[in-house]
């Protein structure tokens, strides 16, 4: 079928008024006797508060309150922004007596301005009984450490399963290599860090306007947190400045919350970049064991996998990321036995969360390493290594997670191949010569990723549209845009599907007050499953209109259609009137006025795989140790896409993000201390506009069909395959194996010395 | 949130010195993107702030009747990469200049504001001393010129009296006819990074090929920029050879001080050190039309 919105790029909805300055984020809202919110965070990386003296910081003339643990309810929530019953421990208090890690909230301060919050901070005086620091999960795992979190023994989750015989294929196997992979703590770096500004409205209820990707999930945690019922709650998502995960939790809005509680004013807290890198979420830094048997010929027997995760202070999401890397790790190469071991650990440091691919841009780093060790130990192509061993089209995911129904991999595998010119690459580089100062070298990755959240959660979205009188109309949205593009794919499938121009949809989201429930935006599920919801709300709302103008013709509604705009006779394709004429006769009717409101909901219990590779070529100064990316191709499987320059935009951030993990970026904790030593863009390796590689995007349009225009996901997976593809590169370049990200130069270069010299 | 009390702009330089006389405790803004960053992370309130930007005698580069290139203290980067002057006088200094943080940095921050501060990352200083430059300090009492190596005490640390201001940087220009600079500024991105090595090198080369001179400078490298006289000795008189350039590294890397921190190890730092020095002479001596075939 032709479209005319879907497939085709048209110009973001919200394109104007962020170029021009006028979208408006949380920051932007001032209100009246608006107060400023500070929390004073911790010195020391783990300590019980013995004592809090808040007088002086209250005397200061200027602030209007100012909050301990003493002032907070005390319930322990969970601040993963999932749907009911929470996939995380309920682990945190708005305010707790025991501080976790260096930068834990102690108090919180509101007032006029913000350098009075800030004195008033200085204030506070605080007495700590220091405890010992665990950084590392080692520490935290060893016998006799003290706990973070009482009854726990440091672990925030734990899990295994196994299929076949993992041992006896290990036995059959020609040759198994055992190796381990270690990656970094990375931080999401939105451009707009965690703020909220809450206030009371005339009814006393508690307005939320907040930085989020969960608005529903983020009322129901409060409602909880703050023994509220959700009629109580109003949280609205205005525009959102990046969230990448971290902003799929409830970091500090309840703690706001009190504070215009207990002033009755409306108080904005906004975190400095030092305090988000910090105080917000990063990503599980993991130690990944991988054991692999495989015959003579290269064909995948067995394979195991150990994964320690460190979740930090709290468990955020916590080990629901490890049970995601569980669920992924059987599928890509699925062997007739395996068997996985994975624990999460609480240890002193910044909370490790959701960030975007949910752990799969970990388990793709040590698995793809691991691939081209073997296949170099196998003296095999890697490519070639994949091909063989990787999930087939029409394969069954061994686990059950997952549907193969639209199945792009082999052909992303291929294009990567033409594209990069593999084959010849792949022969010159190695032949280019050991002596040369700078090497040549070319590798490449890939991946398979989920749709939606199921059934690591329950899956569901719900759309609104509102025709107005004059057949202009509002999409009333749960699923929250936080850049990507949302609103403007929902609103072509509402201008697709009715029959109006993309100029006539307002996209009303996120206010829980008018907005259907939405579970949010993770998972890269928002196109496939509100996506869908959208398009059955459109075209009931197309129903209704074709059968008001049936009445309006005097026929029935199944001999018109509608196209371009135009309700037609369908046998003979005769324009009969506008959809848009037809709303306004409707609304402004004698005989049988009437109105289009038309709700859907989408629930689904199923989880289709999109697919992608990256192929990466680098030049490696051995001298220096520095990576250089000559170029990358980035290549993707996400079913059809919708709005190609989206599209492509989702491409390019995600790979600039792999890039980061795979060659810069880590937060640094000093294993003393537990102070975190870099959080600031300047000490943070976050790549800038001019260390941006040459980039080319492809994709690889399947059909899959349970979406909604055959599409499948997009928002994580560019990130995931680009750091173990750069990886191999710099392997194919040196001959050298790197197994810890990010290969920065100084472990570059380190490493290549000591290979040299022995 | 910056906690500025007070912000004083003199019209004069004459006025400028006089009031720091009367408030030692003022604060000099040129550029201030080091100075807010300060303010901002709150490692000063409360401050007195005289700025410089309405004096006229701290801009303009121009050629002095000694001969000397003389910069202004307020002389931004931008300034110094696009001066025709320098772009002719000292090409490779122009190309040093837009190494340092971004355009939008580059537009604002000073060649003074970055000597004054002392960092020993600076990215003026390698180039600055490798060619020698000197420092013009000025306050009530008179005028005193320094060498910018004097300048530098320790870590963060210069010879800048509360009541002193830098208006000029001199430079004495290169007189041999064959000569050449380069500067090396190894950082872990390609913009808004400060170095983790900075290595300037300025040399003259004889008709023959050998280099006449070469002096060598280095930034984080040690407390302070420094110069490597020993590896400058070793280069004096000889021609480049693949020998040559890793005794030269090795010797500098033996001048340099650096320390490990979380940043970057000692171990790494000397072997940045070791090539660097080594890469940045060979362009210097190339850029001085001397002919090397270089490996890499
Ligand atoms: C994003 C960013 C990136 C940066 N990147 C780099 C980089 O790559 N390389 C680098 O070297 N630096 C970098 N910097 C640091 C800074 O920009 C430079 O050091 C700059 O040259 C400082 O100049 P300014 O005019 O802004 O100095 P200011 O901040 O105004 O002053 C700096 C100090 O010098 C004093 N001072 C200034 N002028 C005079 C004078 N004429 N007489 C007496 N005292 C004076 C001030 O009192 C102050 O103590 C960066 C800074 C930022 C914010």
């Amino acid at each position: 079928m032709k479209h005319q919105y879907v497939g085709k790029t048209v110009p973001r909805v919200d394109a104007v008024s962020k170029v021009t300055g006028k979208a408006r984020f949380v920051a932007d809202f001032q209100m009246p006797g608006m107060l400023y919110g500070k929390v004073l965070r911790s010195p020391v990386a783990h300590a019980r508060i013995k004592r809090i003296d808040t007088g002086k910081a209250k005397a200061l003339p200027g602030v209007k309150a100012v909050i301990t643990w003493e002032d907070v309810p005390r319930i322990p929530y969970c601040t993963a922004g999932h749907p009911y019953p929470d996939s995380s421990r309920r682990d945190t208090y708005i305010l707790d007596n025991k501080v976790r890690f260096m930068g834990d909230a102690v108090a919180a301060v509101a007032a006029e301005t913000r350098e009075i919050a800030e004195d008033a901070l200085k204030l506070i005086e605080v007495e700590y009984e220091e405890l010992p620091v665990l950084v590392s999960p080692e520490e935290a795992l060893a016998e006799g450490a003290v706990e973070i979190h009482e009854g726990t023994k440091n672990i925030c989750g734990q899990h295994q399963f196994a299929q076949g015989d993992v041992e006896a294929g290990f036995a059959a196997s020609d040759y198994v290599l055992e190796e381990e992979f270690r990656t970094p703590i990375i931080t999401h770096c939105s451009l707009e860090t965690h703020v909220s500004l809450t206030y009371l409205d005339e009814n006393d209820r508690l307005v939320v306007i907040t930085s989020t990707q969960v608005p529903f999930n983020l009322r129901r945690i409060m409602s909880q947190a703050l023994e509220m019922n959700m009629k109580q709650i109003r949280v609205i998502k205005p525009h959102v400045g990046g969230g990448f995960g971290g902003k799929a939790e409830v970091v500090q809005e309840p703690l706001n919350a009190v504070l215009t509680l207990k002033t009755g004013k409306p108080v904005l807290l906004e975190y400095t970049r030092e305090e988000e890198m910090v105080a917000g979420r990063t990503r599980h830094s993991t130690v990944i064991k991988l054991k692999t048997g495989v015959t003579k010929e290269g064909r995948m027997l067995a394979q195991s996998m150990k994964i320690i995760s460190n979740t930090g202070a709290y468990a955020g999401h916590g080990h629901a990321v490890v049970y995601s890397i569980g669920s992924h790790f059987a599928v890509h190469y699925p062997v007739p036995h395996f068997s996985f071991e994975g624990i999460s650990v609480y240890t002193n440091i910044p909370v490790a969360s959701a960030m975007r691919s949910y752990g799969a841009s970990q388990l793709n780093f040590a698995m793809e390493s691991h691939m081209d060790n073997l296949a170099r130990k196998l003296n095999m192509d890697p490519l070639e290594f994949r091909r063989l061993n990787a999930i087939k089209e029409g394969e069954k995911d061994p686990m059950g997670y997952f549907v193969n129904n639209s199945y792009g991999l082999a052909e992303c595998l291929a294009k990567g191949e033409e594209l990069s010119n593999w084959k010849t690459k792949r022969e010159t580089f190695a032949a280019a010569g050991a002596n040369q100062k700078r090497k040549k070298g070319i590798g490449m990755a890939c991946y398979c990723y989920e749709t939606t959240a199921y059934c690591g959660a329950e899956e569901m979205s719900a759309a609104i549209i509102r025709m107005n009188e004059d057949g202009t109309a509002v999409l009333y949205l749960g699923s929250a845009e936080i850049g990507q593009g949302n609103d403007t794919v929902m609103a072509q499938i509402v201008a697709e599907e009715v029959g109006i121009g993309l100029e006539d949809i307002h996209v009303i989201g996120v206010d829980t007050d008018v907005c259907p429930y939405d579970i949010g935006a993770y998972a890269s599920r928002q196109l496939y499953m509100c996506g869908m919801a959208v398009k059955k709300a459109a075209v009931k709302c197309r129903e209704m209109i074709v059968d008001f103008a049936a009445q309006l013709f005097d026929t029935i509604p199944a001999n018109l259609e509608v196209r371009q705009g135009w309700i037609c006779d369908k046998l003979s394709g005769n324009r009969l009137i506008t959809v848009k004429e037809t709303v306004w006769k409707a609304h402004y009717n004698m005989d049988r006025p009437r109105t289009f409101v038309a709700e859907a909901y989408h629930g689904a219990k199923c989880n289709p795989l999109s697919y992608g590779a990256v192929f990466a070529e680098v030049e490696v100064d051995t001298g220096t140790g520095k990576v250089d990316i000559i170029k990358l191709w980035s290549i993707h499987d996400c079913g059809k896409v919708v709005n190609p320059q989206l599209a492509e935009g989702q491409v390019h951030g995600g790979v600039l993000m792999g890039m980061g993990f795979g060659l810069s970026e880590q937060l640094l904790i000093d294993p003393q201390t537990g102070r975190t030593y870099n959080n600031n863009l300047l000490d943070y390796k976050m790549a800038t506009m001019m260390d941006i590689p040459e980039l080319e995007v492809a994709f690889v349009e399947t059909s899959e069909p349970s979406g909604a225009y055959g599409n499948k996901s997009l928002g994580e997976p560019p990130c995931i395959s680009v750091a173990p593809a750069i990886r191999n590169a710099v392997l194919n370049a040196t001959g050298v194996e790197f197994n810890e990200a990010p290969l920065t130069p100084e472990r570059v270069l380190l490493k290549l010395k000591k290979a040299v010299n022995g | 949130m910056y906690g500025v009390k007070q912000l004083f702009v003199p019209a004069t330089v004459k006025e400028a010195l006089e009031w720091l006389h009367q408030n030692p405790q003022a604060k000099v803004i040129a550029g201030g993107t080091d100075l807010l960053l300060k303010m901002r992370n709150q490692a000063m309130r409360e401050v007195v702030l005289v700025s410089l930007h309405k004096l006229k005698e701290l801009e303009g580069i121009e050629i002095l009747p000694d001969g000397t290139l003389r910069i202004g203290a307020m002389v931004t980067f931008t300034q110094v990469n696009r001066s025709s002057l320098v772009r002719e006088k000292l090409p490779f200094l122009a190309e040093a200049a837009v190494t340092m943080g971004g355009p939008q940095i580059q537009n604002v921050a000073t060649i003074g504001g970055n000597l004054c501060n002392g960092a020993v990352s600076a990215d003026s200083a390698p180039s600055l001393l490798a060619l020698e430059a000197r420092l013009v300090l000025e306050n009530r009492e008179g005028t005193r010129e320094v060498s910018l190596e004097d300048f530098y005490l320790g870590p963060g640390r210069v010879d800048l009296k509360e009541d002193e201001l830098l208006t000029a940087i001199k430079i004495p220009l290169p007189r041999h006819n064959k000569w050449g600079g380069y500067y090396y500024k190894y950082s872990m991105r390609r913009a808004m990074d400060i170095s983790t090595l900075g290595c300037a090198v300025v040399c003259a080369v004889e008709a023959g090929g050998q280099v006449s001179q070469a002096r060598i400078a280095l930034g984080t490298a040690a407390p302070t920029p420094i110069r490597c006289r020993q590896a400058e000795a070793l280069v004096a008189g000889r021609f480049l050879s693949p020998d040559l350039l890793i005794r030269i590294g090795e010797t500098a890397a033996g001048e340099a001080k650096p320390r490990s921190s979380w940043r970057a190890s000692k171990e790494f730092r000397l072997e940045l050190i070791k090539e660097l020095t080594a890469r940045t002479l060979v362009q210097a001596y190339q850029n001085a039309g001397g002919e090397y075939r270089d490996e890499n």
